[in-house]
């Protein structure tokens, strides 16, 4: 039976947070550290001919400098220097010292020579090599978009972004007694412990990994950080620790990234004013070798219950570093483009556009045939309007006039991400003498996990709060699913709930037909039993025992959102008021009304800070963050938060959220969907769609500049 | 003559060798004092997790000013006291009204940039006077970056702690900052490495002969990024706030004099003083960290083509006063700028003062800001204007821009064609308007292309005319959205 709504709780983390207790992985005090900084390849792309070290070796305190002659050779690129450059900017040496300073020093002292090759900068330049994947089919778009009524066409782009959590990338690697330990901020501790040990060569076993804290993520930290094996082979050849944070301009040239994406959409409309049929095709920026699929037709497909669907992807390959996923990877411009264009069918139409998405109540996904778990989005909408007053908009463009010219405009777009879900390992010990230790896969990057394991072990468990400990983000723990994808509460809740009845059932063996006062602690302490402990392992919906070994493998092992039975989506409606000054063209975002359908709510606080986060996000990206090539040199122009202008406070005016908080039905026992990622979802559209209804100008590529609006 | 740097930390006095004092504070903090609770979030001043307060006798109290850890070198930290995150509630229980709040109304979520955020509040609520209002918080916020909450529970949180009163100084801060004062140069190190702080202009000239290739630094918030972005090895550094005489501000019956070594923020006040749009770019200047430790000197004698102040100060007449020894010279600010990252400075030369002269009843200043973002961006195009109004016409009109340049520049030509304008007859105006594009060539860049910067610089000069002839304000601005949003509270 589902849950019922949960109480808003403070997050058990933000003490030690506020005091500045909190450590971090470049923050764990280590005897006889070293330091080391990387030295970064100053060609686009080439061969390395020759590095030299000595100058580096004569720096007072230098104790070494590692190559790409120092690893080990293996078939395919190594995640490690290596003699190929694909990149400006990738890793060509790296220098380890007694101090920092002398780190940046001996850095700056090596000298690399390199033979040079001819590079391929943007998508559009000459040389990129266009690459479809498989299309994504359902019914016969070709056929409802030849008898619509009426039909439009569009083209968007997403720009390549960066995801700057505030926490630099870092590594610190101890190789002790044949044991090599890593300190990092990652969100797949299990993923990083499998491929060092690929990368160095060595048993699994040997390999732990702990990201106990991680100052923000978005995504950057899910894949194997270019790093890692280096500073981890420093560490083993020379027997001390080494700790290395990247400066801010080296993770912009190797954290991967959100590509550059675009976007050609196609609405077909009946007679009746339905939307009937959707054509979209869409490819992305992508490197040499890289694998980050062109998944963009995730969410298009399950908003408005559409029957026929022709979506076609592509990668376009080009010399630039691996991209990857940055929060809601491909709903977020998919959406941009799809809501985009929802917005400018209904405009066409001459309907309201809340009207006009109330009349398409999805409740089954064409792609899959199956039916939705749950679908709320028309109840997003209509508590979104209501909050919003949006009864008063008036249909035409530029009617809503300040008296000092300023241009006035309300959009409205939507939003869904998969509910996705991961298998899980848990451990839970009750003790006598009043603690409780949960340990279970999970990393905490500012969502709040910790919390709403708290939350609901709380729930479940008579249990001591202030002595729990949540061990999540090492591998000594419990295996470590890849925390992204929205999937952290689903699984968590999912474990939670398994080992928490497994508990029960535990205890009420152990105590039979008495009856003993007192919550668990007590119990066990009258039945003088020091602890109990049990683990449980929880499969996704249609998941066999072999997701558990790529689960303990640090492969891949998430499900969703298509299930045997259904598929799952969260979902959400924004409503956003726009200003748009008179005199410069600047756009301000003074308001903004959104409502999710995440299914339960489990951790109201943490909740509502998410969609907020999200939102933010979404300004950031309608109206300021790109990341710009430089198409002379290859590399990135705008490589600091100098000029990667991400949103400060004044920025951001009022962010209304609000929840539907009813329980989904089929996805799991909680009732759960995801939330941190829906939450950026369609916000982006929403601003451009507002800058419409202020302006008449219709801008289809993010960020929307001012110039755009001259 | 003083062979260390002095601070206090923590109860006690910390001497800094000459290499320690060339760190940048945040590193000393982090690696030498293992005070880890302060981040590096950017090492360029940008992100504001390094934000620690330094504590100072400023005319006869102690102050108490955010700065950005990251760019600033240990050694500037002489003869103040260094308060991090771990010093405001030290029995490890929350206790400092900052902390409480932020923690009660969820103003962490990764909490990266926490420690920062609670410094920059930590400040407010020591120092600002009540109460405090909603603009003031964002004003302090402006030079922190957070990535997760999206600011409102922060803002809330700031204004719920500092609805209390404002707080006593602990006395004993004071003793000990007075304790600690002394009249000493500063000199740690040797030739080949030192960090130097004269306390004489002529020890500063000794300096400045003896070592040509110092680095020469003041606040060091635009320095401070050669060492940690541009990693260029400084040796040898001179550290120019100690020289007596050298921040000095004074107002004559003329002039506001402004010392080259004046903070931005102590120059606040007096320079807001001449006209309110002149306030409203320093306000909006850097952020409250990089206020508190940038000077005036600095941000002219860098020359960036940008750098807000220049513009403004060119368009109210400004003059610079530079000295080598005991020759001095005076020029007018724009010609000190001759080409991009080229000034007009001499070998030992340093620029001593810039003087303002006081803007008579018939002139009128207009300056505008123009960035991607609200605060804390570089401006795309900062256009200034001083006009001068007989009647209903121009009589003379000083027309400053950033951005359009290599160097902050006036716009000559449009000014004698600006001469006699009427003030009444709008219509006649384009033609001049128009004559600003020939004297502009700007660059493309990320922040603007050059087809907006001309645009909007015309745009801005006929924007200065309406509003001189009388238009109503509320038919050229609008109120920032965080008035709007608030504006029934």
């Amino acid at each position: 039976m589902p849950a019922a709504p949960f109480p808003e709780r403070e997050r058990i983390d933000a003490r030690d947070k506020v005091l500045g207790a909190t450590a971090y992985a470049a923050d764990i005090p280590l005897p006889g550290l070293l330091y080391a900084m990387m030295v970064p390849a100053t060609t686009p792309k080439g061969r390395v001919e020759t590095v030299a070290v000595e100058g580096a070796m004569q720096v007072r305190g230098v104790v070494r400098v590692l190559t790409a002659f120092d690893f080990p050779a293996l078939p395919g690129p190594p995640p490690t220097p290596a003699t190929e450059i694909a990149y400006r900017g990738q890793p060509v040496a790296l220098v380890v010292a007694e101090t920092l300073e002398a780190a940046i020093e001996g850095a700056e002292a090596v000298r690399a020579t390199y033979a040079g090759q001819a590079f391929v900068p943007l998508i559009d330049s000459p040389g990129a090599a266009r690459e479809l994947v498989q299309p994504k089919k359902a019914g016969n778009a070709q056929a409802a978009m030849a008898g619509a009524a009426t039909t439009i066409e569009a083209s968007y782009v997403s720009p390549a972004q960066h995801h700057n959590p505030m926490e630099m990338l870092s590594t610190t690697a101890v190789w002790r007694d044949g044991k090599l330990t890593i300190y990092e901020g990652t969100q797949s501790a299990s993923l990083v412990r499998a491929n060092v040990a690929i990368a160095l060569h060595l048993d699994p076993a040997v390999v732990e990994v702990k990201s106990a804290q991680v100052g923000g993520a978005f995504g950057q930290k899910i894949p194997l950080q270019r790093q890692t094996p280096i500073v981890a082979l420093a560490a083993i050849l020379i027997g001390r620790p080494v700790k290395l944070v990247l400066p801010r301009a080296q993770i912009f040239h190797n954290a991967v990234f959100r590509p550059k994406s675009r976007h050609q959409v196609a609405l077909g409309a009946d007679a009746g004013g339905k939307l009937t049929a959707i054509r979209y095709d869409a490819d992305h920026q992508q490197s040499r070798k890289g694998t980050l699929e062109p998944g963009y037709h995730e969410s298009p497909p399950r908003m408005y219950g559409v029957a026929d669907y022709d979506g076609t992807a592509a990668h376009v390959r080009i010399d630039t570093q691996d991209p990857g996923a940055m929060r809601a990877p491909y709903p977020h411009p998919a959406q941009f483009a799809f809501e985009s264009a929802v917005d400018e069918l209904a405009h066409k139409l001459g309907r309201d556009p809340v009207a006009f998405r109330l009349a398409h109540q999805a409740t089954t996904d064409p792609i899959s045939g199956n039916p939705l778990s749950s679908c709320f989005l028309n109840d997003c909408l209509t508590e979104g309007a209501r909050r919003f007053g949006w009864e008063r908009r008036p249909i035409a463009q530029g009617a809503m006039v300040e008296p000092d010219g300023t241009l006035v405009g309300w959009g409205v777009a939507a939003g869904g991400y998969p509910a996705n879900v991961s298998p899980t390992i848990a451990t839970l010990r009750v003790s006598a003498d009043g603690r409780t230790r949960f340990a279970v896969a999970g990393h905490e990057m500012g969502q709040g996990i910790r919390t709403v394991i708290a939350q609901l072990l709380q729930r479940e468990l008579d249990v001591d709060p202030a002595r729990l400990e949540i061990a999540i983000g090492d591998t000594a723990a419990a295996p470590q699913h890849t925390t992204a994808s929205s999937r952290g509460t689903v699984s968590v809740g999912a474990a939670v709930t398994a080992a928490a009845a497994k508990m029960r059932a535990a205890m009420a063996e152990l105590i039979g037909q008495r009856s003993i006062a007192g919550n668990i602690h007590r119990q066990l302490a009258t039945v003088r039993r020091p602890f109990l402990q049990v683990e449980v392992s929880t499969l996704g919906p249609g998941q066999d025992a072999g997701a558990l070994d790529r689960l303990r493998a640090g492969a891949r092992a998430a499900a969703g959102p298509e299930y045997p039975q259904f598929t799952s989506f969260s979902y959400i409606a924004h409503f956003v008021e726009v200003r748009v000054e008179p005199s410069t063209r600047r756009v301000r975002v003074p308001r903004v009304v959104s409502i999710a359908d995440c299914g339960r709510v489990v951790s109201p606080r943490t909740a509502a800070s998410q969609v907020r986060g999200g939102v933010v996000w979404a300004i950031g990206a309608a109206l300021r963050e790109e990341t710009e090539v430089d198409p002379r040199f290859g590399g990135w122009l705008n490589a600091d938060l100098a000029d990667y202008v991400v949103p400060v406070n004044a920025d951001i005016g009022d962010i209304d959220v609000g929840f539907v908080d009813r329980p989904d039905p089929l996805f799991n026992a909680v009732g759960s969907k995801g939330l941190g990622e829906v939450a950026m979802v369609g916000a982006a559209a929403a601003i451009a769609n507002a800058v419409f209804h202020a302006t008449g100008t219709r801008v289809r590529k993010m960020p929307l500049r001012i110039e755009d609006l001259l | 003559m003083r062979s260390s740097v002095r601070f206090i930390r923590r109860g006690r006095i910390v001497e800094l060798s000459a290499a320690e004092a060339r760190m940048t504070l945040l590193d000393w903090l982090r690696l030498r004092d293992a005070a880890v609770g302060t981040k590096e979030g950017c090492a360029e001043g940008d992100c504001g997790a390094c934000t620690v307060i330094l504590a100072r006798m400023k005319q006869g109290r102690v102050v108490h000013e955010p700065v950005n850890a990251c760019i600033l070198l240990a050694g500037q930290a002489d003869g103040a006291e260094v308060l991090t995150v771990e010093d405001l509630s030290p029995t490890g229980a929350v206790h400092h009204p900052v902390q409480d709040a932020m923690l009660r109304l969820h103003g962490s979520q990764c909490g990266f940039c926490t420690p920062g955020i609670v410094m920059s509040l930590a400040a407010m609520h020591q120092d600002a006077p009540r109460p405090v209002s909603r603009q003031a918080v964002c004003d302090q916020l402006a030079g922190n970056l957070c990535r997760c909450t999206g600011y409102r529970p922060i803002v809330e949180a700031a204004l719920e702690a500092c609805a209390a009163p404002q707080p006593e100084v602990p006395a004993a801060r004071g003793v000990a900052l007075t304790a600690l004062r002394d009249e000493a140069a500063i000199f740690a190190g040797n030739d080949a490495a030192f960090f130097a702080a004269p306390r004489r202009e002529a020890e500063l000239f000794d300096l400045l002969a003896r070592y040509p290739d110092a680095l020469v630094v003041a606040g060091a918030t635009d320095a401070g990024l050669w060492l940690t972005k541009a990693l260029i090895a400084a040796p040898r550094v001179i550290w120019l706030a100690r020289v007596e005489g050298l921040d000095r501000i004074e107002r004559t019956r003329t002039a506001l004099s402004i010392g080259a070594t004046a903070t931005v923020a102590d120059a606040a006040r007096e320079l807001g003083s001449l006209a309110p749009d002149l306030a409203e770019v320093i306000r909006r200047f850097g952020s409250t960290q990089v206020r508190a430790s940038a000077t005036v000197g600095g941000n002219i004698a860098n020359a960036s083509p940008i750098g807000d102040l220049a513009p403004c100060l060119i368009a109210l007449g400004a003059t610079l006063e530079l000295a080598a020894g005991n020759a001095t010279r005076t020029l007018p600010l724009e010609d000190f700028f001759v080409a991009y990252k080229k000034q007009d400075r001499r070998p030992g030369e340093i620029v001593r003062r810039i003087s303002v002269p006081l803007p008579d009843v018939a002139m009128q200043f207009r300056a505008f800001k123009i960035t991607k973002r609200m605060d804390e961006d570089i401006s795309a195009v900062l256009g200034a204007f001083a006009f001068q109004v007989d009647g209903r016409r121009i009589a003379s009109a000083r027309v400053a821009f950033g951005g359009m340049a290599g160097i902050p520049a006036r716009a000559r030509t449009t000014e004698q064609r600006l001469l006699g304008l009427d003030l009444d007859a709008p219509p006649t105006w384009p033609p001049l308007l128009d004559c600003l594009a020939a004297e502009f060539k700007p660059l493309s860049d990320h922040r603007a292309s050059a087809e907006y910067r001309s645009l909007v610089a015309r745009n801005l000069l006929h924007k200065a005319l309406l509003e001189i002839a009388g238009a109503p304000l509320s038919s050229t601005r609008i109120v920032t959205h965080v008035e709007a949003a608030h504006a029934g509270e």
